[in-house]
């Protein structure tokens, strides 16, 4: 209901008197529900969240604050979704334009009395600051990948492929408890290091390689995000220097996450300290991004940053190091923006480990 | 140029078009060869009126589309510029009509688009495309029976693995190992396997429930593979089911088979879906079966033809659709059985090729 409550707050500001939400990920974050069809009005009073035969049973159990209310089917979409709206007296309804298309909102704004207002990131601003429930989530599928990781350095060994080490990942994650992998797991071995989004291919690892292990789950809908970048055997004297100045500028740059510090002057601390080395030609795109219902939402880390951090964020803290022609290093952190400083989900040791 | 191009060039001639936009990935895969999901960057595929075609995409995606895609002109835009102001640059000055896809668009899209076309008029090329794409062409249906292929393969593999008390989640994750490692991108949608009365939900969320004998398992599921898809249903018995679920599974074989057989061209989709739903009722079983009986597929997992009792329009070579009738009891088991088929010239080509007879697991 504080949910709710504090989306209410913000409609004389945004000038609407309702808000018709249809992004998934925006309707989970109020409803509670995880089936894929369905619709969710807030107005002053109202709550209502509208679903097809298919879900309303489901809808009913996962939708606390909700009134539950069924059209038929996809057909009736767009003739009982605004007989409802029409009676909840809405003048000015907002409505998520980066979310409907331009052929959806031809056909509500037919049926609809109320004018429909569009609006842009409101409720992806409420996300970015999570509850305590959406934190214990987040831990938890943080948990997942700290585990997932600790079982693949037991399976990884010259001679098997990045697509069963990926594999073996994600299953390991699904036994855990997690619904999937939260994106494709990234598994970079050699000289594809170089690659800071090498998507796991048949490559055969070999001995006295690095190899960059980015990847996450999706737990109860919350995504976790964790980048490794393990040895097998020796690795040159080159990587070696490279390991360790990229685990620095994460270590500083995750010490200095607090409340009051702004997204640009945090991404600048790992890349002035990369920069500093003399490395500062293969630094990544950008430090860290938020993480939550989505793998990439605000606040984004990075020189282009708007957002200056507040207690409750979660981001990622990931910089690192990439040259063609001889490999890669990302070392990344799940981290919650408290009261005080922070504190870290992710907990797999960022010591260099050689298998 | 290859047809398809041809076609929507001949397209904007008859409808007196200036300029097509076509921004659905899928769409743009099917005219250029090229597929990415850019996520929130803008990425297009444009044709204007007695010029060359082309590709406007992200600057990260720049080097991949001028490998792949069979366009020869690519602009990209970087994270910096404002991708609408760039493409203005490669637009004709004056704009009569515009064509885009306004069931793809968001608002906010189409909104930005339009402040730089600055076009009088708007044309509505959604149908166009899902006419094109209906009929599926050799090459496409090709790529679809690999999918498929590597479906049936990853089921037969998981088979085995299937054992007294693994959870549906635990299958779920064996089989989707195994279409990765059989070479698939990945599912084309989140694999359902669901046991005994958890099935009776046509959309149950598998879980931690256990598999126990004398019951049944549902198991929904398909992969992506080089841009297509699959979707495919077997429902298997644990150890020895009694009369009562056998005649269920009869049922809804009897109901497949029946509707796999009216498939030619020329016959109404309707009657695909009535065919079927006729088989069940007379059975008795009727108000378990309260979905369509197939639907569509192609590069995406739900496309056109929607193959339900009220539909309208005749089958044509080349659709590939699912059949798939169900009988859903929430209180005692869910039975569905999925095929993939293909309307050929005279008929029907069942593309998936698993067997149908009521399987036993020896678990």
């Amino acid at each position: 209901m504080d949910k709710i409550n504090q989306l209410r707050s913000q409609f004389s500001n945004l000038g609407i008197d309702g808000l018709f939400i249809t992004n998934p990920q925006n309707r989970f974050y109020f409803t509670g529900f995880t089936g894929t069809a369905g619709v969710a009005v807030i107005t002053p009073t109202e709550a209502i969240f509208l679903t097809d035969y298919r879900y309303v049973e489901q809808a009913k159990v996962q939708t606390k604050d909700f009134d539950v209310v069924k059209y038929q089917d996809r057909n009736s979409l767009y003739i009982e979704v605004p007989e409802v709206i029409n009676n909840l007296g809405i003048t000015k309804l907002g409505f998520e334009q980066e979310d409907m298309t331009y052929g959806v909102f031809s056909r509500y704004n037919e049926a609809i009395d109320a004018e429909l207002v569009p609006t842009s990131g409101v409720i992806e601003t409420l996300r970015t600051i999570k509850t305590t429930e959406e934190i214990e989530l987040l831990k938890a599928s943080a948990k997942i990948a700290d585990s997932a990781f600790k079982h693949i350095l037991d399976f990884i060994r010259p001679g098997v492929t990045e697509i069963e080490i990926s594999n073996e990942l994600e299953t390991r994650m699904r036994q855990l408890g997690a619904s999937g992998s939260s994106f494709d797991i990234i598994i970079a071995s050699g000289l594809r290091g170089a690659m800071p989004h090498g998507v796991a291919t048949q490559k055969v690892i070999e001995s006295g390689e690095m190899i960059t292990l980015d990847f996450g789950a999706i737990y109860k809908g919350y995504i976790s995000d964790i980048t490794r970048t393990i040895s097998v055997g020796t690795p040159s004297d080159e990587m070696r220097k490279i390991y360790d100045i990229v685990l620095e500028a994460q270590v500083r740059s995750v010490e200095a996450i607090k409340p009051g510090i702004h997204g640009k002057d945090l991404d600048s601390i790992s890349r002035d300290y990369i920069s500093e080395k003399g490395y500062s030609k293969y630094c990544g795109n950008s430090a860290g991004h938020g993480i939550g219902l989505s793998l990439w939402e605000e606040p984004f880390i990075s020189p282009k940053s708007s957002l200056t951090l507040q207690p409750g964020m979660v981001v990622t803290m990931e910089p690192g190091i990439y040259i063609p022609g001889v490999g890669g290093v990302r070392i990344e952190d799940d981290v919650v923006i408290t009261e005080n400083g922070n504190e870290i989900l992710t907990h797999s040791p960022k010591e260099l480990i050689k298998l | 140029m290859n047809n398809r191009i041809e076609k929507l060039y001949d397209y904007m001639d008859q409808n007196s078009v200036d300029v097509l936009l076509i921004t659905q990935p899928q769409n743009v895969y099917y005219f250029t060869g090229f597929l990415t999901d850019p996520h929130e960057r803008f990425m297009g595929f444009v044709l204007v009126k007695g010029e060359d075609p082309f590709l406007f995409v992200p600057l990260l995606d720049a080097e991949n589309a001028e490998s792949v895609s069979s366009v020869g002109k690519i602009y990209s835009h970087d994270d910096a510029e404002n991708a609408y102001e760039v493409l203005q640059r490669y637009l004709p000055s004056s704009i009569q009509c515009f064509g885009l896809e306004k069931n793809h668009l968001t608002v906010k899209n189409y909104e930005s688009i339009l402040a730089v076309a600055g076009a009088d008029e708007i044309h509505e090329i959604d149908e166009l495309l899902q006419d094109m794409r209906i009929s599926k062409s050799q090459g496409e249906i090709t790529k679809i029976k690999k999918a498929i292929d590597i479906t049936e393969e990853a089921l037969r593999l998981t088979l085995p693995k299937i054992k007294l008390n693994i959870t549906e989640m635990e299958i779920v994750a064996e089989l989707e190992y195994q279409i990765k490692k059989l070479g698939a991108e990945g599912p084309s949608f989140s694999s359902l396997v669901l046991a005994g009365e958890k099935a009776g939900h046509p959309h149950g969320n598998p879980g931690d429930r256990k598999i126990k004998t004398g019951e049944f398992l549902l198991i929904d599921f398909g992969v992506v593979l080089d841009g297509y898809v699959s979707d495919l249903t077997r429902t298997f018995a644990i150890g020895e089911v009694n009369d009562q679920l056998k005649d269920i599974y009869d049922t809804v074989l009897q109901a497949n088979l029946q509707a796999i057989e009216v498939v030619k061209p020329g016959t109404s989709i309707a009657n695909v879906d009535l065919t079927a739903r006729a088989v069940i009722e007379n059975k008795g079983y009727g108000q378990y079966f309260i979905n369509r009986v197939g639907h569509g597929f192609g590069m995406e997992i739900h496309e056109h033809p929607s193959v339900h009792s009220k539909a309208s329009g005749l089958l044509r070579e080349g659709m590939t659709f699912t059949i798939e009738p169900g009988i859903y009891n929430p209180k005692l088991a869910g039975v569905r059985i999925e095929d993939n088929v293909v309307v050929t010239k005279d008929g029907v080509d069942v593309l998936s090729t698993f067997p149908k007879e009521l399987q036993m697991l020896d678990v």
